[in-house]
């Protein structure tokens, strides 16, 4: 058994030759200048995002190592790269990404440390195999940067690190290698070039596993967006970012500006300070009684924001459903066959499903967070005022204690007011008449700050306007509630982008039967409802670039490039498998299951392999028909324990063969004697095919002969 | 059952010798498995492939699948660098034990791609590494030591390639039918010929002196007792041996293993080598007496190779 | 080794070709008689009519006494050519073997007295004795079929055939041929010992000098000459090449490998070889047992170690 075992060891080990990685001492200046051009490529994509500190300190430590190559007697340098002493530095350098983010288990601090981390293995680099773990990282962490942005740029800055990439290996192989760089480089970008078509075969059929496979850490889900709380401020924060909310592409007319209510989180809660959404909530289905030419159709495409709502133009009337060819209104001739036929077996199949439930306050929610590009259908109808199914629940009414002026305010006014709109109708013009004021920068409010806001400082934002809109009016004994969403949104040629800064808040109040709408900011800011956030705040430096309304040619160039990003995204980062299931439809077919895909990757790579390899077969040519046989001929033979002898003739070989089988000495003669003369004797063609034919005849019952007979 | 797996463990791990000129190294032939340096770097690329589906990265998607794209590629390149290399021609010189047989390797490049870093290695780790220009031959030279008198087979080649990204290694056995002769290790400082045939007719009998004696050389194992130079060993200048002058001009010496004074068979072997050298370099002419085996008198080229190769293969089986 | 000239055991082998005329009966024929005064040679025999065929010249490497000149001698006779023998020695001059001018005194004119060489069968015994001046004028006549002397070019013999010996032992005061004359020989083959039971019968029977001379020609030059003309014709198929060219590019790993030249010579052999198995095509055994002949002495410099050594070489190029 244990010699058994030992052998069976060796064989392993001699299947598996010595993987020819030399261990060398130290590795040599081209692969070290190799590794830090790789680095430096990989590193520039993360200084947008990391803490200065990291990027200056990972520099200083690449520098280093680059220094003491060249002077390689500076006598404190080995003992800095030491790996005692870099262990040290990168547990330093953990605990201060843990002091600066607050937080280490994490996104952003791992990648941080992941950066540094990279440039200290570079810095204590000795042996081949510590390049190897280079690489990897460094290929990490050049994913990574897809964490902050994926757009065009964050694409092309990846190509020539790729490149870098293949380089380094190549150098890495072998470092003695005479070949120059430019050479290395044309292989290195050949070896991509024709590695191209294979990934985007895998990127166009790979299926996209949905969300994220564990718990995101939690930073990842601090995207830019509404959140499901209103605090003072928190808006006016969110509109100084640039960042795209969704698109919009109208089947229609486009909407105008005023009407363009994005509706969002509704928020009836309030604790005096904060205002959240009622967790009791009911479901219930989109109505619409009226004229259907009133209704607006489009296609949002949500960024993800990973939280759990939809956002739609107010009011909405259907459910939000899955975008898909068959329900393409732009007319796809292909689409449009297949529902007309429908003889697709698919059709059914890829009905439009809906993906999102309408609350009772009008709020759409999705089943799951979003955490991908979500493109959905959605028709609405624009209108300032739903009527509910039934009354509104009492926290609609609900202040805590603390504003008492405004309650008290509210009260005398309502009083000598008739009627609850005319009162609303009074705030509203009570915030236009009196000096306040509409700003981004409103100065901070202490326990009270809706005292504060509507008599002190008079200064706000939307949320404070909406804040005190509605606890004027539940000081009145008006159910009122907060709406967050956005209002606005700029046309880029076909399609509107809603930003970031489009944030918005307003009010609805319970008033006859209907919640009424009522945006208090208009009584204020009126172009913030005309025209948008820059109109409304001129002097303010602190809106962002793209939502000012001046600079013309630059204002365009961002638009172009805006436009070109949305191409970018609709085809290469919002790919996913809704486009995959449009690419088959697009290709005629259904789409495939899962084993279908598999064979269809697996016939277009070997397709693939042939092209690269170069057809046909590699400079191996077939030995014609007549020496195949003969091979078989021995082959058959062999198997019976006859095989041929190193240099034995045939007519040797024929007279074995005839002393070992004599039942089958006459056909063994015949069979040789016709091998013999169609393989060394001039033969007409005809005479050939013939004898071929006849060989192959006799060689078939010569191999069943020798079957039979063995058994 | 046993013929099954002898056929398949000769499939695969060649170590029979039956690859026979001219050799091509075809796909059936070519072995490619990742390095460590390939698994690592596919470890990582399934890491960052957990990552773009965590994060519904699409870039990383295809940043992941751009480098799968590069794996592959290299794959192909690795393999079409062995692939179809043909060997036209294989030799391994004679040697003599302790030295090494130089084995020589003429390898052709059909195809229209330089082969770059092909990797030979014999079964004892030695190596060489040649690159072959698209369409022509390269000769790949390998000294190979050798310890032991005897045939020696060449034993299996290892054909390797990690060309071009050292992600994947490529390699395949070759076997060829090819051998050496190696001769016995030549004595280091080998006592003279023994002298003409009369004069060493019996064992034991006095060599005739009449030369001049012509200098001092020191004792080796097995020199006559009576040539050696007592007096200066009585100087204390240790056992030397008396060299007489001999008449010049050819002569003919008789070599067997009686004449070696030697005990173990092997270094009367190796004593007889280093006489068959020297008697080459004198011009002597000198017959071999081994049991079994006779060499009639002569000199030159023929007479040394079968001289050597009698003493290479005594006692020998081949 | 196959039977040479076997009553055509393939029955097509001759069938096939209409041109070969009265070889069936001839060639047997010579072939028997060279054998009955060359006893237990036949390998020997073949080869050195196969040589003489491809138009090829002989080197025999062997210790005197084993019947190289017997051989000659058999040839001449039984092939009706006329036939020389030059013992080379140290002191032989290069006009000792190609001829002299001479003054005639009579006609008052320079004359061409012609050396050994204007024979059809040259023996020339132990060439390595001779100095490199008197061997370069041989093989330069065996190269050319033509001498220069003061010059005027002399034709030789159309059949011109040089059968060489020479010693295997390097001895005092020889001078072995250097290896790119060596190439001008076709063939080189060893004689050796007789086996035990020839050399019996050889014993018994005693000298048989006496009766070469009495052998019958069986054959003229012009039959010779359509001989040579059918050899030419002897088809070879790409296997055949594929092989050839193997061996060639085998050899070429020592310091010595086969040249060109080589190549093309052994193409020409294989094709008398097979000529004289009465076959109208070469088969791979045709090369095989010439390749020997062919090689050994371009290989190494001698017969006998380079012919083991081409066989070698044969084991390891695969054979179609």
């Amino acid at each position: 058994m244990k010699p058994q075992r030992i052998r069976s060891l060796r064989v392993l080990r001699r299947l598996l030759p010595d993987m020819g990685q030399m261990p060398r001492a130290s590795l040599d200046a081209r692969t070290l200048y190799a590794l830090a051009t790789l680095l430096l490529l990989v590193q520039i994509p993360h200084l947008l995002h990391l803490p200065a500190w990291v990027s200056l300190s990972a520099a200083t430590l690449v520098g280093l190592r680059l220094m003491l190559l060249r002077k390689p007697d500076v006598r404190w340098l080995t003992p800095l790269l030491s790996p005692i002493s870099l262990t040290l530095m990168a547990t330093a350098s953990a605990v201060f990404i843990k002091l600066d983010f607050g937080y280490f288990i994490g996104r952003d601090p791992s990648v941080a440390f992941l950066y540094i981390l990279v440039a200290a293995k570079f810095a204590e680099i000795r042996r081949p195999s510590d390049a190897t773990l280079l690489l990897c990282l460094a290929a990490f962490l050049l994913l990574t940067q897809y964490f902050y942005s994926q757009t065009i740029l964050a694409a092309l800055i990846t190509l020539p690190a790729v490149l870098a990439l293949a380089y380094a290996l190549a150098i890495l192989r072998d470092p003695a290698n005479p070949a120059r760089t430019p050479e290395q480089l044309k292989l290195a970008g050949v070896l991509l070039l024709q590695g191209l078509p294979l990934a985007a075969l895998l990127f166009a059929v790979f299926p996209r596993l949905p969300g994220p496979l564990w718990s995101l850490p939690e930073d990842a889900m601090a995207r830019t967006g509404l959140s499901d709380s209103m605090s003072p401020g928190s808006i006016g924060q969110l509109s100084q970012s640039d960042e795209v909310a969704f698109r919009v592409e109208f089947d229609g007319p486009v909407p105008s500006p005023d009407q363009r209510y994005w509706r969002g989180p509704v928020l009836s809660e309030f604790d005096g300070r904060h205002w959240s959404a009622s967790p009791l909530r009911l479901e219930t289905t989109p109505s619409f009684r009226g004229n259907p030419d009133s209704i607006v159709d489009y296609t949002v495409m949500l960024q993800p924001h990973q939280q759990r709502w939809l956002f739609a133009l107010d009011a909405a009337v259907s459910l939000p459903r899955s975008f898909d060819a068959a329900a393409d209104g732009t007319g796809n001739p292909a689409a449009g066959g297949q529902t007309e036929n429908g003889s697709n077996p698919n059709a059914a199949r890829r009905q439009s499903r809906v993906i999102g439930r309408l609350m009772s306050d009008g709020q759409m929610i999705s089943g799951k967070p979003v955490s991908q590009v979500l493109r959905y259908r959605q028709s609405s109808v624009l209108l300032d005022s739903i009527r509910p199914a039934r009354r509104p629940s009492d926290e609609t009414l609900f202040l805590p204690g603390r504003n008492t002026r405004t309650i008290a305010f509210a009260n005398e006014l309502r009083q000598s007011l008739d009627s609850d709109l005319a009162y609303a109708q009074a705030i509203l013009d009570h915030f236009h008449r009196e000096p306040f004021h509409y700003t981004l920068r409103p100065q901070l409010l202490g326990d009270t700050p809706v005292d504060e806001f509507l008599f002190d400082t008079r200064a706000g934002f939307c949320e404070h306007y909406a804040a005190a809109f509605v606890v004027l009016m539940r000081g009145a004994g008006i159910p009122a509630r907060v709406v967050t969403g956005y209002l606005g949104g700029e046309m880029n040629r076909d399609y509107m982008i809603v930003r970031q800064s489009d944030a918005h808040a307003w009010t609805e109040a319970f008033i006859e039967g209907t919640w009424r709408r009522f945006d208090p900011t208009g009584a204020v800011a009126p172009s913030r409802v005309e025209q948008g956030l820059a109109a409304a705040l001129p002097g303010e430096s602190f809106v962002p670039r793209l939502s000012r309304r001046q600079a013309g040619w630059i204002r365009d160039a961002q638009l172009r490039w805006d436009a070109l990003n949305h191409g970018w995204q609709r085809l290469v980062v919002d790919f996913d498998n809704d486009s995959q299931d449009k690419l088959w439809d697009r290709l005629g077919l259904a789409t495939p299951a899962l084993w279908q895909i598999t064979v269809i990757v697996l016939l277009l790579a070997a397709t693939w392999c042939a092209v690269v390899l170069g057809l046909p077969g590699m400079g191996r040519s077939k030995p014609p028909p007549i020496e195949r046989l003969w091979q078989r001929l021995c082959r058959v033979l062999g198997t019976h324990r006859l095989a041929r002898a190193a240099n034995e003739s045939t007519s040797e070989y024929r007279a074995r063969a005839c002393a070992r089988w004599p039942g089958q000495a006459t056909r063994l003669e015949g069979l040789f004697r016709d091998f013999d003369s169609l393989r060394f004797q001039p033969l007409e063609v005809d005479r050939q095919l013939a004898r071929l034919r006849g060989v192959r005849r006799e060689l078939r019952r010569l191999e069943w002969a020798l079957l039979l007979q063995s058994r | 059952m046993t013929i099954f797996s002898s056929k398949f463990r000769q499939r695969i791990f060649r170590h029979r010798a039956e690859d026979l000129l001219p050799h091509v190294v075809t796909h059936q032939r070519v072995y490619i498995v990742p390095t460590r340096r390939g698994a690592a770097f596919l470890l990582s690329l399934l890491l960052m492939l957990v990552a773009a589906i965590n994060y519904s990265l699409s870039l990383g998607y295809a940043l992941c699948f751009l480098l799968t794209g590069l794996f592959a590629a290299t794959l192909l390149h690795t393999y079409r660098n062995l692939a179809g290399l043909q060997l036209i021609g294989i030799h391994c010189s004679d040697g003599f034990a302790g030295d090494s047989m130089a084995v020589t390797l003429r390898l052709a490049n059909p195809a229209a791609q330089v082969r770059h870093g092909i990797r030979i290695s014999t079964e004892d780790g030695i190596t060489t590494t040649v690159r072959i220009k698209a369409g022509q031959d390269e000769v790949a030279n390998l000294a190979l030591p050798v310890s032991t008198r005897g045939v020696h087979w060449l034993g299996r080649l290892t054909l390797q390639s990690d060309w071009p990204l050292g992600l994947w290694t490529s390699w395949s056995y070759l076997h060829a039918p090819v051998k050496a002769l190696v001769y016995p290790m030549p004595e280091r400082n080998p006592p003279p010929l023994p002298a003409t045939q009369q004069q060493c007719s019996g064992p034991g009998a006095q060599p005739d002196r009449q030369g001049d004696v012509a200098g001092l050389r020191h004792y080796v194992a097995g020199d006559s007792i009576g040539s050696i130079a007592w007096k200066s060993a009585a100087r204390g200048q240790g056992l030397q041996v008396r060299l007489f002058d001999t008449d010049s001009g050819p002569s003919q010496t008789e070599l067997s293993l009686q004449h070696t004074g030697m005990r173990h068979p092997e270094e009367q072997l190796s004593r007889l080598c280093a006489w068959v050298l020297s008697a080459e370099r004198s011009g002597t002419d000198y017959s071999l007496q081994l049991p079994g085996e006779h060499c009639t008198a002569g000199h030159g080229h023929e007479q040394r190779l079968r001289a050597l190769r009698a003493l290479a293969l005594h006692g020998n089986a081949t | 080794m196959n039977q040479p000239a076997s009553a055509a055991a393939d029955g097509h082998a001759l069938a096939d070709v209409t041109t070969i005329d009265n070889i069936t009966t001839t060639l047997p024929a010579v072939l028997q008689q060279l054998e009955e005064v060359l006893m237990g040679k036949r390998e020997q025999t073949t080869m050195a009519l196969a040589c003489l065929l491809a138009r090829g010249h002989l080197l025999i490497e062997d210790v005197p006494g084993v019947g190289k000149t017997t051989l000659a001698h058999a040839l001449g006779a039984t092939l009706g050519l006329a036939w020389t023998r030059v013992q080379f020695t140290s002191d032989l001059l290069p006009a000792d073997v190609v001829g002299v001018t001479i003054f005639d005194s009579g006609n008052h004119a320079f004359q061409f007295k012609p050396g050994p060489v204007f024979t059809a069968i040259l023996l020339a015994d132990e060439i390595n004795r001779a100095p490199p001046r008197a061997q370069s004028a041989l093989l330069e006549a065996m190269e050319e079929r033509q001498v220069t002397v003061d010059g005027v070019s002399h034709a030789l013999d159309d059949d011109f055939f040089v059968i060489a010996t020479q010693n295997p032992m390097d001895q005092l005061g020889a001078f072995p041929l250097p290896e790119s004359q060596l190439d001008r020989f076709l063939v080189g083959i060893e004689i050796g010992y007789p086996d035990t039971a020839t050399e019996r019968a050889l014993l018994e029977r005693g000298d048989q000098r006496t009766e070469i001379a009495a052998l019958e020609p069986l054959l003229d030059v012009r039959q010779l000459q359509r001989w040579r003309s059918q050899c030419a014709q002897v088809y070879i198929s790409p296997p055949i090449f594929d092989y050839i060219q193997a061996l060639l590019q085998a050899t070429r790993q020592s310091s010595t490998g086969l040249s060109p030249r080589a190549g093309l010579s052994l193409v020409r052999l294989c094709r008398a070889f097979a000529f004289l198995h009465n076959r109208s095509h070469v088969l791979p055994e045709d090369v095989r047992d010439v390749f020997p002949a062919l090689a050994g002495h371009r290989l190494t410099g001698h017969v006998s170690s380079g012919q083991m050594r081409a066989r070698e070489l044969l084991e390891q190029v695969v054979m179609p």
